[in-house]
């Protein structure tokens, strides 16, 4: 066994009930390491063609670990699944299924546990008949028939699990979002904590996979248990000593809600403006003051940046929810434009419970409370519903029917892009995605290096990948070694990289290990480009290039259509990419050991 | 309980004082007495207001006289550092399984630390046999200690401890002796030193640790309903 790695993948085939293990391909994991370049790599070996599509029984849902996750460092703690994602497609395409890779992280328990039941990696293929869950306890994996979960909330499938099977086994579920395909659902544990992009948890559903509850007794083996003891120490004094640790233990990702209004970087009104005014309201004093109950933590994590609560006062007193975070509180607040504390955190609360991405069914709202307000929908294309602005009961009816696909919410179930296209009338000038993924909280105007976050991103918009190649790269290798970003800005690049030689024995340089990055990242480009990706995909929505912002201390704030299109002459050429297709060179696939992918890229039409 | 809720003018040994502390909440919780609003208390206020454990420093003196460790589940946050530091002080290695201190989640969102409760009445001393007595009492400390050697995997103390107290007792992954039985690291116990929250504290017994030997699922309905007013 290879030190920092089980040595095995858990290999789950629904269609005939069977699970097998095999072999960690070594080999594959010096080249890929784990989590997202893992996934992407094995994605590209499995999807031997383009236009799969990602709801067949052949799209392979894989839950990921990393060589660091299960050991004694903090952080590395976030299960990656990956996937063909469901959610995302091209302006032009010959495939009718075509999207994007996937890959959606959550902290928690899960992926340690995966670990100590002695595996890198579950693998689940195929297609169930009928409902089930797996239940995995070290070597023995039996699934098992799911018809009492099916349809049950997540908190209601994560409280009977819980009551199964006790507290030992670390689980992880769809809600009814997931069970009804809806394009965004997402995959959700501890009861709030999601793998919440790229539509993982409507692959599990098209599975008919309602849950995965896994125990492990076994320990990660080390290169050098002595200095993995020395690294730990190391580690947990750097991160107290570090000038954002308290306020990170504080309030999490929620102190970000008033600073980025000030900054004129806040979705507000679906990401017409940069700054709402009556933030103040729903931001995370207030949840400090009347809401937070206690702090989560993931494993060895001192950050403890989730914050549970329960909501005290007015119409949704008793509510229990997890946040608000910056993502959560700003999508169901400020870009709602909904003031409303107690409201926002029902919101929230619903949308983990039927298993929805949150940032995706958020943005959806926003998306159908500005068509309505533009005549685009009336009230009763809209099954009765009022979708006037900040209407919370509107915005928990509106989930209840896209969660079920009933009326109009089989139409929004599909995203913002499908449902524009739909809806006809202009509609897609509210429509906020890139590649079919709806835009996270962050606004672009004033904060130009966003069109670059959410354009070349590999998943679609996504908020998490970095403005830069260079920060692409660093932020990719904390994707690939599961390790949470938060902690990862507190303790640097040096010592992880030090943990990563002292777990596995090996002895990557910096060089070597951006290279990884590297690599990752064009593998997940040529899977992109062969279903049809290319330059034109990467432009983030048109309107941040025309309509300025009219309030905040961003007041007339663009995106210039010139600046985009300088923004990603700079980062294709700064890529080793063909500027004119976004196409990955010859010399640059060579250069990165990828010498497969060149006649993929070859026969493909810039 | 950490020392900045220590009420004024009470020393350690005070009743007053140990209201507030882990026996006395889970006694109270369950019997539904008015220990709810203490924690509700302390749980608005985790958010902000934490002592921060730096690890390595130490924090205590070694325990002079029976002891037993105390738990505010409002301020744990569930990392499970502590479960870390007991298997590597114990075994040198970050065997998990192993571990004397084990964290549980449970719905709603509640971590509940769990571990040996110091019974004073030991029931599992008791039900190790005659002719085996591999458990035994530590004098100063009041922990429950192991023979390894001499355990012949019998259970008997696993069963007693399942039975109507905390069940922390369980089988070695080998299943040849019983783990879990939580030493206090002989009078300095690593899980304290390591909590960051301040959820663990070192307490003096001062009467009938069998009171508060509960198992986690049934703290973890207390806590919440404590917590959340549910």
């Amino acid at each position: 066994m290879a030190n920092g790695y089980m040595g095995k993948m858990l290999e789950i085939d629904l269609t005939t009930k069977k699970s097998s293990t095999s072999d960690t391909d070594m080999k594959i994991a010096e080249k890929f390491i784990g989590g997202r370049g893992l996934g992407a790599k094995m994605l590209w070996d499995r999807v031997k063609n383009p236009g799969l599509d990602p709801l067949s029984p052949e799209n392979p849902l894989m839950f990921l670990t990393g060589p660091l996750t299960g050991t004694i460092i903090p952080g590395p703690s976030r299960v990656t699944v990956c996937t063909k994602a469901a959610n995302t497609s091209p302006i032009a395409s010959p495939y009718p299924h075509a999207s994007t890779v996937a890959w959606s992280c959550m902290g928690g328990m899960l992926a340690p546990e995966i670990k100590f039941a002695g595996y890198d990696g579950i693998i689940i293929t195929g297609k169930s008949d009928k409902p089930v869950y797996i239940v995995i306890e070290d070597s023995k994996v039996e699934i098992r028939d799911a018809s009492q979960l099916w349809g049950k909330s997540t908190d209601q499938t994560d409280l009977l699990l819980r009551q199964e099977l006790g507290p030992s086994f670390r689980t992880a579920y769809i809600g009814p979002a997931g069970e009804n395909l809806v394009k965004y659902s997402a995959i959700i544990t501890e009861s709030s904590r999601a793998a919440g992009r790229s539509g993982v948890g409507c692959v599990m559903g098209s599975k008919k996979l309602k849950a995965i509850a896994v125990r492990g007794t076994n320990m990660v083996p080390v290169a050098s248990m002595e200095k993995m003891i020395q690294m730990r120490k190391e580690m947990f004094s750097t991160l107290e000593s570090w000038n954002a640790y308290d306020q990170w233990r504080r309030w999490g990702t929620a102190s970000m809600l008033l600073a980025s209004g000030d900054a004129g970087t806040q979705a507000t009104r679906n990401y017409r403006e940069g700054t709402y005014a009556e933030e103040y309201k729903i931001a995370a004093p207030v949840a400090e003051k009347e809401f937070w109950v206690k702090n989560r933590s993931c494993l060895q994590c001192p950050l403890k940046c989730m914050k549970v609560g329960q909501v005290t006062t007015g119409l949704y007193k008793g509510t229990i929810a997890e946040g608000p975070e910056y993502e959560t509180g700003t999508l169901h607040g400020s870009n709602v434009l909904n003031p409303d504390f107690g409201g926002m955190m029902k919101s929230i609360a619903l949308a983990d419970d039927f298993g929805f991405d949150s940032i995706s069914i958020a943005n959806v709202l926003g998306f159908v409370m500005e068509c309505y307000e533009n005549g685009i929908v009336t009230r009763s294309d809209l099954d009765g519903i009022d979708m006037k602005w900040g209407n919370i009961e509107g915005m928990l009816a509106m989930q209840q029917k896209i969660a079920k696909r009933e009326g109009i919410g089989d139409i929004l179930a599909e995203g913002v892009k499908p449902a524009a296209a739909k809806f006809g009338k202009g509609a897609d000038k509210y429509a906020f995605h890139v590649k079919g993924q709806e835009l996270a909280a962050w606004n672009v105007p004033a904060n130009h290096g966003f069109a670059i976050v959410y354009g070349t991103s590999n998943r679609g918009a996504c908020h998490q990948v970095g403005p830069t190649v260079e920060e692409q790269q660093r932020r990719t290798m904390c994707d690939t070694m599961v390790i949470c970003r938060f902690l990862y800005y507190g303790i640097g690049t040096a010592p992880f990289l030090k943990a990563l030689n002292t777990t596995t024995g090996w002895q990557l340089d910096d060089a070597a290990f951006f290279r990884v990055a590297d690599r990752i990242w064009n593998q997940e480009k040529v899977f992109n480009a062969r279903e049809g990706f290319r330059r034109q995909d990467d432009y983030v929505p048109k309107r941040f290039t025309t309509d300025a912002f009219t309030v905040g201390p961003k007041k007339g704030a663009i995106l210039p259509p010139e600046k985009q299109e300088q923004l990603l002459d700079e980062y294709y050429t700064t890529r080793g990419w063909d500027v004119k297709s976004s196409l990955p060179t010859e010399a640059k696939l060579k250069e990165l050991g990828l010498e497969d992918l060149v006649p993929a890229v070859q026969s493909l039409k810039a | 309980m950490s020392d900045d809720k220590k009420p004024e003018g009470l020393t350690e040994q005070d009743p007053r004082y140990m209201f507030f502390t882990r026996r006395e909440f889970v006694v109270g919780a369950v019997a539904g007495a008015a220990a709810g609003t203490v924690i509700t208390g302390v749980a608005m206020k985790s958010g902000s207001n934490v002592p921060v454990k730096s690890e390595g420093v130490v924090s205590e003196k070694k325990i002079k006289v029976p002891s037993y460790i105390a738990v505010d589940y409002a301020k744990c946050s569930g990392c499970r550092n502590c479960e870390v530091e007991c298997a590597l002080f114990h075994d040198k290695q970050p065997d998990l399984y192993k571990s004397r201190i084990k964290t549980y989640y449970f719905n709603p969102p509640v971590d509940i630390p769990s571990l040996c409760a110091k019974c004073s009445d030991s029931p599992c001393i008791k039900a190790c046999p005659e002719k085996v007595q591999a458990l035994s009492k530590d004098k100063t400390t009041g922990a429950v200690l192991i023979d390894e050697k001499k355990c012949i995997g019998c259970w008997a103390c696993s069963e007693a401890c399942a039975k109507d107290r905390a069940n922390v007792i369980r089988k070695s992954k080998d299943e040849k002796v019983a783990v879990g039985i939580c030493d206090l690291c002989g009078g300095d116990p690593s899980c304290v030193k390591a909590c960051r929250e301040g959820a663990l504290s070192i307490v003096p017994v001062y009467q009938d640790g069998k009171y508060f030997a509960a198992k986690p699922a049934d703290i973890a309905r207390a806590v919440a309903k404590n917590l959340y007013r549910v």
